[in-house]
């Protein structure tokens, strides 16, 4: 446990685990609502890549899996010359049987966490590019086009 | 641009070493070098990247040069991250739900095998 923040996130999906996991670790079914591509090895120390809008590649490695029930990952971003270690920060998927669904549960930590609470003013155009590729409304390689 | 760039800096782990250490007060360089097995231009190099990237400042002060952590922008890749995460989630279950639905014809509810 060291000083360092967290996000966590948690969704209610009206779906059985196995379905649920499957969006999360199949190549294809991971493109359906995340990244343009992906590649991913979903066992320890395999690879997991999501090519998310060609200007954003998030890429780790595997550390744990569970089927139907835990994923970890490592989480970086792919920048030119700097292939992301395995000591990037690390998300943590959990799964939840709860019937008639699943409780996903995410845990994103490792990160640096600013002691100041930031102004929030002049900064909230940058979040566009990341949010808007994300939420893959137009998955071309110009996000910014709008 | 600057969040491509600082998206990429923090991909690095001694560049968030270095913010870590620069986040509470300000350092030189040598100071910073101080703490790391890696060589001074190394260090440097990486300093580059994190001022480019908007992630640190850089301030004279007589002959020295200051750097410190750009806490707000720290803030705002969490943030940024943070919302990345929860649309993703939420375009996650929408996917799913999707198919679910797809695959069990109205007709003959919730009949798979």
């Amino acid at each position: 446990m060291n000083a360092t923040g967290q996000l966590e996130h948690e969704v209610y999906i009206e779906a059985p685990q196995p379905t649920v996991f499957a969006f999360l670790t199949d190549p294809e079914k991971m493109v359906k609502w995340m990244g343009i591509t992906s590649e991913l090895d979903p066992r320890e120390g395999g690879i997991y890549r999501v090519n998310i809008d060609n200007r954003h590649i998030a890429r780790g490695t595997y550390q744990e899996v569970r089927p139907n029930d835990l994923i970890v990952f490592s989480f970086g971003w792919e920048g030119e010359g700097d292939p992301v270690p395995a000591g990037a920060s690390r998300v943590t998927i959990t799964l939840d049987e709860e019937p008639p669904g699943t409780k996903v549960r995410l845990v994103h930590d490792g990160l640096p966490e600013p002691a100041v609470e930031p102004h929030r003013e002049g900064w909230t155009h940058y979040c566009a590019r990341l949010c808007v590729a994300a939420a893959g409304g137009d998955p071309g390689p110009d996000p910014k086009r709008m | 641009m600057v969040m491509d760039a600082a998206l990429k800096a923090m991909a690095d782990p001694t560049r968030r070493a270095i913010l870590s250490l620069i986040l509470a007060r300000e350092r030189t360089a040598g100071e910073i070098a101080s703490h790391f097995d890696v060589s001074r231009p190394a260090i440097s190099q990486h300093l580059r990247v994190l001022l480019e990237a908007g992630l640190a400042d850089v301030r004279p002060e007589g002959t020295r040069r200051l750097y410190r952590a750009n806490a707000a922008a720290i803030a705002v890749l969490r943030r940024e991250l943070d919302a990345f995460w929860r649309t993703s989630l939420d375009r996650l279950k929408a996917a799913v739900e999707a198919e679910v639905r797809s695959s069990r014809p109205d007709d003959n509810e919730g009949e798979d095998a």
